[in-house]
């Protein structure tokens, strides 16, 4: 059976479970589908049309009213901050006692230096020769994990790593899969301790899977590099990641340890997890 | 792109023979082919990495010095939406430089090892060969380009049939080419079948890996790219840039290298398989009409022309060669046909893979070449156009085996 076709049998259900900010009354249409009769007071937004009065979908999605504005979301969008988010970036640029980080958004987002807890965890106001020195916390092209701060109006995005959760990311390997496919949790950093592994997952749909950090400040980890098992279990965990995400479910804690649990099960190695035997009997557990 | 933290990951566990997907070293990741039903091109996946390829054919004077060759060109491309993650900060004359190296590494693998006959693609010796201009396109960059348009390239050259040509005296010029919907098209003859496969070095030579990903590629020292043949043959060698390998370890990728190509061959002979029979369905349906399953045999009262079932049996692919003949040379068929098209010169051909000089209508639309002698070229029509050719269908009628295992294979596909 080809992987499309379990995915396009998906029910709307899924579809709408997926839509975290619209849950039980969820309206979905199609493209083509009438929303309603367009009045005079109402707004059209992102995703309608009006044709012989009638507010017509552009897009497949959800129909979301704010006041008097009608859009229909999709389910594969650009990721969208909201405060409180844990996301995983990558550093762009270095400037203006600020790095720009990259999140696969549609703006990159802003880490201000004041925003970072400096080494020793002190707090101070920070001076020109930090300034100089912020290659020293974060240079171009590391992945750091955070959170989102605040959103402004205009869409800028800022972030803070004040706590010692956040920071720097090594050890371990990034996946990426659709925003729209990470669960909101309430923990988005979970260890799996039967395996040893640590995953961060990024609401902006990138996944940091590695040693798990621990909270005291300093490399402890560097020691635990030399185990095989650790980053087979690390190659596993990536793999159910990227499973998921072809599979396009849902990608929380539980269904990364459920899948990952499924192919120790079967026997199935981890670089055999993107085969169709495996996704026939993923699919078949999912029901 | 990797930053230093995540290659020293990958490193690291390189050093314990392990590798970021679980796969082993000398293994490669899953491999995918897709096939045009008009076998026109050939869609090749290595994991995520996506390459698609195309074969144009062109009939024209051969090459000076080779007068009894065809030839043929390897062209490789990049898809725009890939150019602007690959190359963005890259110069443009790099890039082109990279997919000239990329074309002619393709082009040494196929046409310098002689895996394609070059001579059976000429017509009429000195006169009339066919080119072949093979069109490789990169859709999507996952680590291992050259393997994936290695990939595509051979999918493609196994899979193209070129229209079929005959001689025919009575013709000015001598030449009738068949268009592709008429007669069976002719599919390339190769010797072999070279696989291209690229192995990257770490940590000083100390560590080799086949198809590596993205990241194992911004993290390698050093990269070979081989083609050889499941059979044991060496087609060709790439040691561009990059560490060097000892000569042990380039004899190793090579011995590694012969059995994944037969792995990977097996890989391209299932595919080829449901492709010939997805092939022979997609010309039931098209002769057929969508809405009349029935209507499709070998009974004289159906209107459309039944399937071509060259392509079933070899036995009776010679008959109907046999029954054509003496169609192809009544000219009394030939008139009406001169007298429909526009001029007497010109041919539209239903498929755009053949272009015959002179022949304006081609997708192309920019071909106004002139030949030196005037030729008229025409293709029978061997479809129900006419009351006189359902009679050749009349004939194979007759031969009720190949009707039987018509029918059950057409049950089959008409679920």
């Amino acid at each position: 059976m080809k992987i499309h076709r379990l995915v396009e049998n998906a029910p709307r259900q899924i579809i709408a479970e997926s839509m975290s900010d619209a849950p039980g009354n969820a309206v979905c249409v199609s493209v083509g589908d009438s929303i309603e009769n367009f009045e005079e007071n109402t707004l059209r937004g992102h995703g309608t049309l009006v044709r012989d009065d009638t507010l017509v979908a552009t897009v497949c999605g959800v129909v979301e009213r704010v006041n008097k504005l009608i859009t229909v979301k999709t389910l594969h969008r650009r990721y969208g901050a909201e405060v409180g988010d844990v996301v995983v970036g990558r550093v762009t640029e270095i400037g203006g006692k600020r790095w720009r980080i990259d999140l696969q958004a549609k703006q990159e987002a802003q880490l201000m230096l004041s925003a970072v807890s400096l080494p020793g965890g002190i707090q101070r106001r920070r001076t020109a020769e930090d300034e100089l020195q912020m290659r020293e916390i974060f240079k171009e092209g590391d992945l750091v994990s955070a959170e989102v701060q605040a959103v402004h109006q205009d869409g800028v995005v800022l972030l803070h790593t004040r706590s010692t959760r956040y920071g720097l990311l090594k050890h371990g390997q990034l996946v990426e899969v659709s925003a729209c496919l990470v669960k909101r949790q309430r923990q988005h950093m979970a260890t799996f301790d039967e395996y040893g592994v640590g995953i961060i997952l990024g609401c902006n749909g990138l996944i940091w899977v590695g040693i798990p950090s621990t909270d005291a400040v300093g490399d402890s980890a560097d020691a635990d590099m030399d185990d095989a098992s650790l980053l087979e279990s690390i190659a596993r965990i990536a793999q159910s990641i990227k499973v998921l995400s072809r599979m396009q479910m849902m990608i929380s804690t539980e269904s990364i340890g459920q899948t990952a649990r499924l192919s120790l099960e079967h026997g199935i190695h981890a670089s055999e997890m993107g085969r169709g035997d495996f996704l026939k009997i993923l699919w078949q557990h999912k029901e | 792109m990797a930053n230093n933290l995540e290659k020293e990951f990958v490193l690291e566990g390189l050093k314990l023979r392990h590798r970021t997907d679980g796969r082993g070293l000398f293994a490669c990741r899953p491999l995918e082919f897709e096939f045009g039903t008009k076998d026109a091109y050939c869609i090749a996946r290595l994991g995520g990495s996506v390459a698609y390829a195309s074969v144009i054919a062109e009939l024209d004077q051969p090459m000076g010095g080779r007068p009894s060759e065809g030839t043929i060109k390897f062209n490789v491309d990049i898809a725009r939406a890939q150019y602007s993650t690959l190359f963005k900060n890259k110069d443009p004359v790099r890039v082109n430089h990279y997919m000239i190296e990329l074309g002619r590494f393709i082009e040494r693998s196929f046409r310098e090892s002689k895996a394609i006959d070059l001579e059976s693609l000429c017509v009429q010796a000195g006169r009339r060969v066919w080119h072949l201009q093979v069109d490789l396109k990169i859709l999507n960059d996952d680590g291992n380009i050259p393997d994936v348009l290695g990939y595509a390239a051979l999918g493609v050259l196994r899979v193209y049939r070129r229209p079929d040509v005959s001689i025919d005296s009575s013709v000015p010029g001598g030449l009738v080419v068949h268009s592709l919907d008429d007669r069976e098209g002719v599919p390339l003859t190769l010797h072999h079948f070279p696989v291209c496969l690229t192995f990257a070095s770490f940590d000083e030579g100390d560590v080799i890996v086949v198809d590596p990903s993205s990241l194992e590629e911004s993290t390698c020292d050093g990269r070979l790219t081989i083609s050889v043949t499941p059979q044991g043959e060496l087609c060709a060698v790439q040691k561009a840039q990059g560490y060097g390998m000892s000569q042990t370890d380039v004899m190793q990728c090579i011995q590694a290298g012969i059995e994944l190509a037969e792995s990977s061959c097996r890989v391209l002979e299932k595919a080829l398989k449901s492709h010939a029979v997805a092939r022979v369905a997609s010309r039931v349906r098209r002769t057929a009409g969508q809405d009349s399953p029935k209507r499709v045999g070998f009974s004289s009262e159906s209107g459309p022309a039944p399937m071509n079932i060259e392509s079933l049996d070899p036995s009776v692919r010679d008959a109907m060669h046999a029954a054509d003949e003496p169609i192809e040379d009544d000219d009394d068929d030939d008139d009406d046909n001169e007298q429909d098209d526009a001029g007497g010169k010109r041919i539209t051909m239903d498929t755009g893979e053949a272009v015959c000089p002179g022949d304006d209508s081609h997708a192309d639309g920019s071909k106004e070449q002139v030949l030196d002698e005037p030729t008229q070229r025409k293709y029978t029509s061997i479809t129900n156009s006419s009351g006189k050719n359902v009679d050749i269908y009349k004939e194979t009628s007759d031969m009720v085996p190949e009707q039987d295992d018509a029918m059950q294979l057409k049950d089959a596909f008409l679920r």
